[in-house]
């Protein structure tokens, strides 16, 4: 191929190229959407609206005796509205994935986040240890219900959020601040006395 | 001609204040919207100049937006839902292997942490919005290397961009972006916090 052919294969790929841009600066710059199409409303109406608006939001956000737990800095905070009654210093989930052996499931040790609410509460808890503790030691999956029973591992409290999360105590103080467990979050022995005795059944706990 | 101008200038100052009113009101009624499920959803208020992660109506935690940078003409106030998160170097989850026997004492003290840490969270990446909004988080720039690489996302912006556009014009696709740059932490702890499926609103009053 010759060198004035090559120059006009590149050029008319370069002209092509700046088409295209070109197109594309015009496609996002040609002008915002329309927008309410719809009757106006005026503007003490409106005024009055988001008055409304701001109450119903405000209606909604968290009152009293409530969680909030940052997994990504292992924070806890107990909050009575607004105001933070304690700061804790916690474990979150690994995010680490356990497979079955079988193949046939599969766990992800992530926290969950959102909104939940305390469902129960209990002192000197057992921990039933699910299929997956057994797995990840490589012990047999018991059949008998006693033999899931361990006694010590969850510290002084539990105060159970649903699906099989908790937040409780822990043997590895050391390893508060990291992330490292299961999905549960774990706390101080003096932080977990204050949760459990400050913090009603039907307490909402909000993590993220 | 002075109460010509009065009266320009009341008009004006009028328009200006139902257009605010207007704007907040349809910023009120996505953020109610949204608050009303029990998930944490995130505002990306570009008038304010902050992220904030939110749970009904309460912020949990916000990060200072420290440069924005537009592409089209997004709304007002966009509400959509994160699709994909991408980066370039995307953290993976550790698999744990199983234990072939209990581990002795001594194993037990060399414990090493395997996790999915804040550390471990890109600080540059893309999120991936169902209303076709691409939005770009990527650290300040500090130091010479910090620089380099603002330089060429910036250059990369402008080149790719207007791609996205014509291509997402042909696939008749709503097609809008943002970048914003806040620091490399905050940049980590949104990625961390922002799991795919959860909602967010954009407010560019």
């Amino acid at each position: 191929m010759n060198k004035g052919r090559l120059i006009s294969i590149l050029l008319v790929f370069f002209i092509l190229f700046m088409a295209v841009e070109g197109i594309g600066y015009f496609v996002a710059f040609k002008g915002s959407p329309s927008e309410g199409k719809g009757k106006m409303p005026s503007q003490s109406q409106l005024k009055a609206k988001n008055q409304r608006l701001i109450a119903a939001l405000r209606g909604l956000s968290p009152k009293g005796i409530h969680i909030v737990v940052d997994t990504a800095e292992n924070i806890l905070l107990l909050k009575n509205g607004d105001k933070v009654i304690r700061r804790a210093v916690v474990s979150s989930g690994s995010g680490n994935v356990l497979e079955d052996p079988t193949g046939k499931r599969v766990w992800i040790f992530d926290t969950p986040r959102g909104e939940f609410k305390i469902e129960s509460k209990a002192k000197n808890p057992n921990w039933i240890k699910p299929d997956w503790a057994f797995i990840e030691e490589g012990e047999d999956i018991p059949k008998s219900f006693k033999d899931r029973v361990e006694e010590g591992v969850l510290g002084d409290y539990a105060l159970g959020f649903g699906k099989g999360y908790f937040v409780h105590g822990t043997l590895y103080t050391r390893l508060l601040g990291r992330n490292v467990t299961h999905g549960c979050v774990r706390v101080g022995d003096e932080d977990l006395k204050v949760l459990y005795e400050t913090v009603p059944i039907g307490a909402k706990i909000y993590l993220f | 001609m002075k109460k010509l101008i009065l009266i320009t200038l009341i008009i004006a100052l009028c328009s200006c204040a139902f257009a605010g009113l207007f704007e907040e009101n349809q910023f009120l009624e996505a953020e109610l919207n949204l608050a009303k499920k029990p998930n944490i959803y995130f505002v990306f208020d570009l008038e304010k100049k902050m992220v904030e992660i939110k749970v009904r109506g309460t912020t949990l935690r916000e990060f200072p937006i420290e440069g924005v940078r537009l592409w089209g003409s997004p709304p007002v106030v966009s509400y959509s839902k994160l699709i994909k998160k991408t980066a370039l170097l995307k953290p993976k989850r550790k698999e744990i292997k199983p234990k072939k026997e209990k581990d002795s004492d001594e194993e037990q003290d060399t414990f090493q942490i395997e996790a999915l840490e804040l550390k471990d969270m890109p600080s540059s990446y893309k999120l991936l919005f169902d209303n076709g909004m691409r939005l770009l988080v990527s650290p300040k720039p500090e130091g010479f290397f910090g620089w380099i690489a603002h330089a060429l996302r910036t250059t990369l912006w402008y080149v790719v961009r207007p791609l996205e556009s014509a291509i997402n014009m042909l696939l008749k696709r709503p097609f809008y972006a943002l970048r914003i740059e806040v620091s490399k932490d905050d940049a980590r702890r949104i990625y961390w916090a922002f799991p795919e499926g959860n909602e967010a609103i954009l407010y560019n009053p």
